[in-house]
């Protein structure tokens, strides 16, 4: 078990090393890094200085070398945009996207397992049938789109709820949030269920097929013939192994809750992270590019990794099987 | 071959549902080949647009603004002396004193149709029967003049001779065309966009979906045949890529690159190919486990024609399955990427573009100009995703009766 995570845990760092030639390439490679990580309005005596403190007059694999070490660092220069180092400027956004995509990953996980489990019980009824339905639409539906319809129903037809920023954000235990506050509640509800949505979809699917599934294996017909309550059958048998297929896909999916941040985050005006790579993109703040994307895809890297091992520790046949593959 | 084309049909038409979506994405493809041909107008014709038409809701009707014709006047004993004039609308003007101090001035044609007529500079203490008097200068507007005559009064006589300048407007004229859905804030017709839409978003697609096609498919043709290193290194990468959301990715590749047609489609395949990669090189590896593929490796054919001949057809229902599922995720990822600003340039407006447009005007309560897009966006890849499971249902043994 440990030597499956330590070889796992080596195949990331493997995909970390790939990932920062590709970042190496096509930022130094394909653009020019003085443009990348100087500002236009430099004097050229500081573009001078700041070439030699960067050490681009130095061979490429000494570059690559201190590429990597200033990112191990987290020092990725500083913003054009905001004169300020772009690290900062990232923790001070990232807790608008955590609390989005947090409150998006509980609406979506509250609604959809009941719904996916009802959908795989009984999947001929009404009820099934128009769960997924709205599955199938909540798949295809542009995301951008079906934030702006929920813009137009929720916040500007019938007034309910504020559109666009975060409202009062507090302080607590060192963290600003804007869950804190009651206004703040009332304006991460419209984006969250935008985000929320499309997750759905996807999670409702995979409920229902693992539900499905084991609605006709052995252990499953045999509880019911021992004459086990249904409700226990449901909870005990059903409920219990159908959450292991789904604990892949809702690490995959947290994920994506903050890659599609980008989107709802744009739709919504919502202040965090996915908002600050958009606008960064399109005024060519290019250190704060870089930056994060590569924390995004170290992100994305680090929750394959503990999918794979949370799976492991979950389930024994995985186990079984992962550990006779490494062996 | 033949039956068992007739065969699958039928087994596909069992699916009532199936076969409207797959009404829905022929008529979709059939917008997009002869949109020029059905636009009632050339979204991208940018002379034929008109700030006049901006913004009209859906099933108002085009209107071209009145003719505006300025005149200097020249007016002398009550008469009018010199005009200069060229236009359709109105051809001239007449002065006739009616007593001292009180003129009247018509513009000719006689009854000549005008929505207003203004007069400018007129003489101290002189007074439009009828007409409004700008805050603080001596003009004044009179609104449909009745016989298209305005009578200018004053407490004295006028002088002389004196000039003033007139601004008649002719009376708006509809021209006819409907704006069915409404139009932009270019005074765009959306249908007309909506149709040139859907087919850049339906090119995008195909082109972009096509490509990771034939790059992926290839790709996992090779991983499979040569296996080892090649292989390896093939699905390492696959595994790579499956690693991050596809948005992301195209985000990437898009900020590194820059926007526009081929870039989008650039960061499209880069998305995809690993899905036909890992689809392919796993059925070619069940292939080629098969009794045919060892009968043509005894006939001593060459490597590629076994791949290419032998095995790819077996691999194609796979692949066209996937390729139906994905030229309805490029379009979205296409419609995403432009919607966020960095995609297709917007001379060229894709339905992502289009709906990014309206969004600001929705704040105004101008609903139309993304709803109708996106409409027919949510519709194109509904079809498009239901025909691709019910394909992908038709190839699965399982499911097989």
């Amino acid at each position: 078990m440990l030597s499956f995570a330590l070889k796992r845990l080596g195949q990331s760092l493997v995909v970390v090393l790939v990932l920062s030639i590709v970042l190496f390439v096509g930022v130094w490679m394909i653009g020019n890094p003085v443009d990348v990580l100087i500002s236009s309005e430099a004097s050229q005596a500081e573009r001078l200085a700041a070439i030699r403190s960067l050490g681009l007059d130095k061979p490429l694999w000494q570059q690559y070398l201190i590429f990597l070490g200033n990112a191990v660092q987290g020092d990725w220069g500083t913003s054009f945009v905001y004169h300020e180092p772009v690290t900062d400027i990232l923790l001070q956004r990232l807790p608008a996207s955590i609390e989005l995509a947090m409150v998006a990953f509980v609406i979506a996980m509250a609604i959809s397992i009941p719904a996916g489990l009802y959908a795989g019980l009984k999947p001929d009824s009404l009820g099934a049938k128009s769960i997924m339905g709205f599955s199938l639409i909540g798949v295809s539906i542009p995301t951008f789109w079906q934030g702006m319809l929920l813009i137009i129903v929720f916040g500007l037809t019938i007034l309910l709820l504020p559109v666009g920023d975060r409202g009062d954000v507090a302080t607590r235990f060192g963290i600003t949030s804007s869950l804190w506050t009651l206004d703040g509640w009332w304006h991460v509800i419209l984006p969250a269920i935008s985000l929320a949505l499309l997750k759905m979809s996807l999670l409702i699917r995979v409920t229902r097929a693992a539900t499905m599934e084991l609605t006709r294996v052995d252990f499953v017909k045999y509880a019911y013939a021992k004459g086990v309550p249904t409700r226990k059958v449901v909870w005990r048998h059903i409920f219990r192994n159908a959450l292991i297929p789904l604990i892949t896909v809702v690490g995959i999916e947290l994920g994506n809750l903050l890659a599609y941040g980008v989107i709802t985050e744009t739709v919504f005006s919502w202040p965090g992270l996915g908002k600050l790579l958009i606008n960064s993109i399109r005024v060519l703040d290019r250190p704060m590019i870089v930056a994060q994307l590569t924390y995004t895809a170290l992100l994305f890297i680090f929750i394959n990794f503990m999918v794979d091992i949370l799976y492991m520790v979950i389930d024994p046949r995985v186990r079984s099987a992962m550990v006779r593959r490494v062996a | 071959m033949n039956t068992s084309f007739t065969d699958y049909a039928r087994r596909f038409a069992e699916s009532p549902l199936a076969v409207l979506s797959l009404a829905v994405t022929l008529v979709c493809i059939l917008c997009a080949i002869f949109a020029p041909l059905i636009a009632p107008t050339n979204p991208y014709d940018l002379s034929k647009l008109q700030l006049s038409d901006a913004l009209k809701p859906s099933g108002s009707v085009q209107v071209v603004p009145g003719e505006e014709l300025r005149t200097d006047i020249h007016i002398a004993d009550g008469q009018v002396a010199s005009v200069s004039i060229a236009g359709s609308a109105v051809t001239g003007f007449r002065a006739a004193t009616c007593g001292v101090g009180c003129l009247d001035l018509s513009a000719l044609p006689e009854g000549a149709a005008l929505s207003s007529l203004e007069l400018r500079d007129l003489p101290r203490g002189a007074v439009v029967e009828g007409g409004r008097k700008h805050p603080v200068r001596p003009w004044w507007t009179v609104r449909n003049p009745a016989g298209s005559t305005v009578r200018v009064t004053a407490d004295t006589a006028f002088p002389a001779s004196f000039d003033i300048m007139a601004i008649a407007r002719a009376e708006p004229q509809e021209t006819g065309l409907v704006f069915l859905l409404g139009t932009d804030s270019f005074g765009r017709d959306m249908l007309s966009a909506i149709l040139y839409g859907i087919r850049i978003s339906i090119l995008v697609g195909l082109v972009a979906a096509g490509g990771a096609m034939i790059i992926g498919t290839a790709l996992g043709l090779l991983a499979a045949w040569r296996g080892g290193v090649t292989d390896a290194l093939i699905m390492r990468a696959v595994d790579f890529m499956l690693g991050f959301p596809a948005l992301l990715v195209g985000l990437a590749i898009l900020a590194i690159l820059g926007s526009g047609v081929g870039k989008v489609i650039v960061a499209i395949v880069l998305v995809q190919w690993c899905y036909y990669a890992r689809t392919t090189r796993s059925v070619a590896l069940s292939e080629l486990g098969k009794e045919y593929v060892e009968a043509a490796r005894c006939l001593r054919l060459s490597p590629t024609r076994t791949m290419v001949r032998h095995v790819l057809p077996n691999c194609l229902p796979q692949v066209i399955v996937l390729f139906t599922l994905n030229i309805a995720a490029a379009i979205s990822l296409e419609s995403s990427l432009s919607f966020l600003g960095i995609g297709l340039p917007v001379t060229r407006p894709s339905l992502g573009m289009l709906i990014a447009n309206g969004y600001e005007f929705i704040f105004s309560h101008k609903y139309w100009i993304s709803i109708y897009p996106g409409v027919a966006l949510l519709v194109m890849i509904v079809a498009m995703n239901l025909l691709g499971d019910r394909l992908r249902d038709l190839n699965n043994p399982r499911l097989e009766r």
